[in-house]
């Protein structure tokens, strides 16, 4: 990071903020989406609860 | 006289006031507790006629009982494990979403979607990820493996309980996030400049300043998710019903069990009266260790 501006290291670091909020988010949100998707196309019919 | 009645019902109105308040309250906060401690005294097992008294018969069984001696350790194990993991993501969420950026809120409220499912919704939607045909999750694995890979989270006992406590960290971490956002937000930002100011580095001002001051917040948080794991139900009931065999079963299902399938409705009240002793005791160990009560 010694090659960049104060500017530029600001911009990076929020960049890498957002990749990882993204990535957490997208992580957490997996399964609701999953289930939505499951019931969605019967899946649970199949299935045994 | 008159005057006399309405002296008194000027002094004792405030008391008058509460009164059916209070009634409430100890009819419906006390009064089952004192009934289950007298059931669990008697023997009603649902499938008899006698419900006589028999003392302290069905506490001397609490020791014998080798499966609740069991699934008090499989708590403790499940408690143990998710808990500092809960706090430890819900601690580096926090420290991600703690500096101002555009759309945090939208991000702190997606990540709150988990915690407002009902449990047994999310034991179901993980039964789901982790089903072998159609699951994400072995789809995933395989990709990584690059062969077909049979993985039963559900089924093999090597499995059960990280199943079980990927479940519960994916439910319950962004309730300690939310708790852990809200008290690093409330962290002296003059201390912090001054620390910086003086050269500490990162891990000085989190050891010495952060963490000192979130102290309360993580202390109500490990109680609270503490106490709720000790009661553990729902998704465990959801994803594997306590088994293989009885390898998953908790103090919550062992108690369902006897009481709802067994119908031994005393022994459940002892069994249920020494979950209260054991948490009451941890409860105020950990309350005086925290220093929240003097």
């Amino acid at each position: 990071m010694s090659g960049f501006s104060r500017r530029q290291k600001k911009s990076l670091t929020l960049a890498a903020r957002y990749a990882a909020a993204t990535v957490v988010t997208l992580i957490f949100l997996l399964p609701v989406y999953w289930r939505k998707r499951s019931v969605k196309h019967a899946v649970l019919r199949s299935m045994k609860f | 006289m008159g005057d006399r009645v309405s002296r008194y019902t000027d002094r004792n109105f405030k008391y008058l006031m509460v009164a059916p308040g209070i009634l409430i309250l100890l009819l419906v906060g006390i009064f089952p507790l004192i009934y289950s401690l007298v059931v669990s005294f008697q023997n009603i097992t649902m499938t008899e006629v006698d419900t006589s008294f028999q003392g302290l018969l069905n506490y001397k069984q609490l020791f014998k009982d080798a499966r609740l001696w069991q699934a008090l350790g499989h708590t403790a194990f499940i408690t143990a494990i998710a808990l500092p993991l809960e706090l430890f993501l819900g601690f580096l969420l926090a420290q991600l979403f703690l500096d101002r950026m555009p759309g945090r809120q939208i991000f702190v409220a997606l990540l709150v979607l988990p915690t407002v499912i009902s449990p047994i919704v999310a034991g179901a939607t993980w039964r789901l990820m982790f089903d072998v045909r159609f699951g994400p999750i072995g789809q995933i694995v395989n990709y990584f493996a690059g062969e077909s890979v049979t993985m039963l989270w559900t089924v093999n006992p090597s499995l059960v309980y990280p199943a079980i406590i990927i479940c519960e960290v994916w439910q319950w971490t962004p309730f300690m996030f939310l708790l852990l956002l809200a008290a690093l937000s409330n962290v002296d930002q003059s201390q912090l400049e001054a620390a910086e100011l003086d050269g500490a580095s990162y891990r000085r001002v989190l050891r010495q300043i952060v963490i000192p001051a979130i102290k309360p917040v993580i202390a109500i948080a490990v109680l609270i998710r503490g106490l709720d794991l000790f009661r553990i139900f729902d998704i465990i009931w959801a994803l594997t019903e306590g088994g293989p065999g009885s390898m998953t079963e908790t103090v919550s299902l062992y108690t369902y069990i006897i009481g709802f399938a067994q119908f031994d409705t005393s022994y459940t009240a002892a069994v249920a009266f020494l979950v209260v002793a054991l948490l009451t005791v941890v409860v105020t160990i950990v309350l005086r260790r925290m220093e929240l009560v003097k």
